[in-house]
């Protein structure tokens, strides 16, 4: 599919992947080589100030066994002068006026699975190992996303700086859950031409990692998003369960199963698989905008009869 | 801060006109029940409920807690108006109760 989607549909000489060292991009990455070669595959590395030591060197360790070219890009000086951290933590200083040098920080989702409404805390760490809470306003909430959104857009100019010069197309890595969930930045990683993982469920996705017989430091990634100084599982920001229960829930939800034979196996009760349920109806219609192509007043029809991937 | 005494029916008005101007952009149709679920008619996402609740703490000087970030005191006109009524009243009854009378 994806050898089809490269040359055939997209009519690209390779593909360009941007890895994090995280399970999804990694089975993208090695799906890549497998489906068009390696030497027309080009691996990327955009670390910046929060990424973690670990997702690096798991990215140079699968490069190396996928023995794929590497180009290594820190985008900390790009984000700096473009206002993401200054704007991140001006929002920051808003919730919580001691905020500065020093600390460390992260998102908290609260609220869903006892049934309150969504909402956003801000917990945030001192240098001298305090940690603080803060539930966020909605000024604060949304500029601090807006700004942490810098990271998955700058990291995308540059993979297309890469597939323009290389004449490849790119490869966007979400999996079935987070492309269902709209756990993406429009414009930012949920940009791509061609997404190989999209219709398989994060399980799934670890299933083929050792399918396909990646190294053990990979198949034994931790989802996080990378995106936050303090260490932030996915589920921790975006989800209202763990992502390997989400991941069941979504299947099941997807399947007809009752609320109850969900709640058996997540070990909840009925009523809180109910609203994880919901908490799914729910994203899928706030982020339908994420999937949107831009609204038209009318089609251009002529357009039709080139269309790629059945768009 | 204002010493405006709200009733019910100025409550629910006001929010249902903050809700119709900042979500609705000032189209309401068909017309909102004052019980009708905001999340089932789709006027409300999770962002809009942080954006209902900055609306009510600035403009009423009340503070929504955690606990009180519910479907039940949230979800519809007229829950908001209670919620909002009984933080009103606490208020009055603590701050003024040497005025008045």
């Amino acid at each position: 599919m994806l050898r089809d989607a490269c040359a055939r549909q997209l009519r690209r000489r390779g593909l360009v992947v941007a890895t994090s060292g995280g399970i999804d991009s990694s089975v993208c990455l090695a799906l890549a080589v497998r489906a068009v070669g390696r030497e027309r595959v080009l691996a990327l590395v955009l670390p910046e100030r929060d990424s973690s030591e670990s997702s690096a060197h798991r990215a140079n360790i699968l490069a190396r066994h996928l023995g794929v070219s590497q180009v290594t890009h820190d985008i900390a000086p790009t984000l700096e002068a473009i206002g993401c951290y200054r704007w991140r933590d001006e929002a920051y200083r808003r919730a919580l006026p001691e905020y500065g040098e020093g600390w460390r920080s992260k998102i908290v989702i609260k609220g869903g699975i006892e049934g309150r409404i969504n909402h956003f805390v801000l917990v945030a760490q001192s240098p001298d190992g305090s940690t603080r809470e803060v539930r966020l306003g909605v000024s604060e909430y949304l500029q601090i996303v807006a700004a942490t959104n810098f990271k998955q857009r700058i990291r995308k100019t540059l993979e297309y700086f890469h597939a323009d010069r290389l004449n490849y197309a790119v490869v966007g890595t979400p999996n079935r859950l987070e492309y269902d969930q709209g756990f993406f930045v429009k414009n930012g990683d949920g940009s791509a031409d061609v997404k190989p993982i999209a219709h398989l469920y994060k399980s799934q996705v670890y299933f083929l990692a050792r399918h396909m017989g990646l190294p053990a430091e990979v198949c034994a990634a931790i989802p996080t998003t990378d995106t936050y100084s303090l260490p932030q599982g996915q589920d921790e920001f975006y989800f209202a369960l763990p992502y390997a229960q989400m991941d069941l829930a979504l299947w099941a939800l997807n399947h007809g199963r009752p609320a109850g034979e969900l709640a058996a196996a997540l070990g909840v009760t009925e009523a809180q698989a109910r609203r994880v349920y919901a908490d799914i109806e729910l994203k899928r219609r706030t982020t339908a905008y994420l999937h949107a192509r831009p609204v038209l007043v009318e089609p251009v029809s002529e357009l039709a009869a080139f269309a790629v991937g059945g768009h | 801060m204002n010493a405006v005494r709200h009733d019910d029916t100025d409550l629910r008005a006001e929010v249902r006109n903050y809700l119709r101007e900042n979500f609705l952009f000032g189209e309401e149709a068909p017309r909102l029940g004052d019980e009708e679920s905001l999340i089932g008619r789709h006027v409300l996402d999770s962002t809009g409920f942080l954006e209902l609740v900055a609306f009510l703490e600035s403009r009423f000087g009340v503070r929504i807690e955690d606990p009180e970030m519910t479907p039940e005191n949230l979800d519809a006109i007229a829950s908001i108006a209670t919620l909002v009524q009984g933080k009103l009243a606490g208020a009055d009854s603590g701050g003024r109760a040497d005025a008045a009378e």
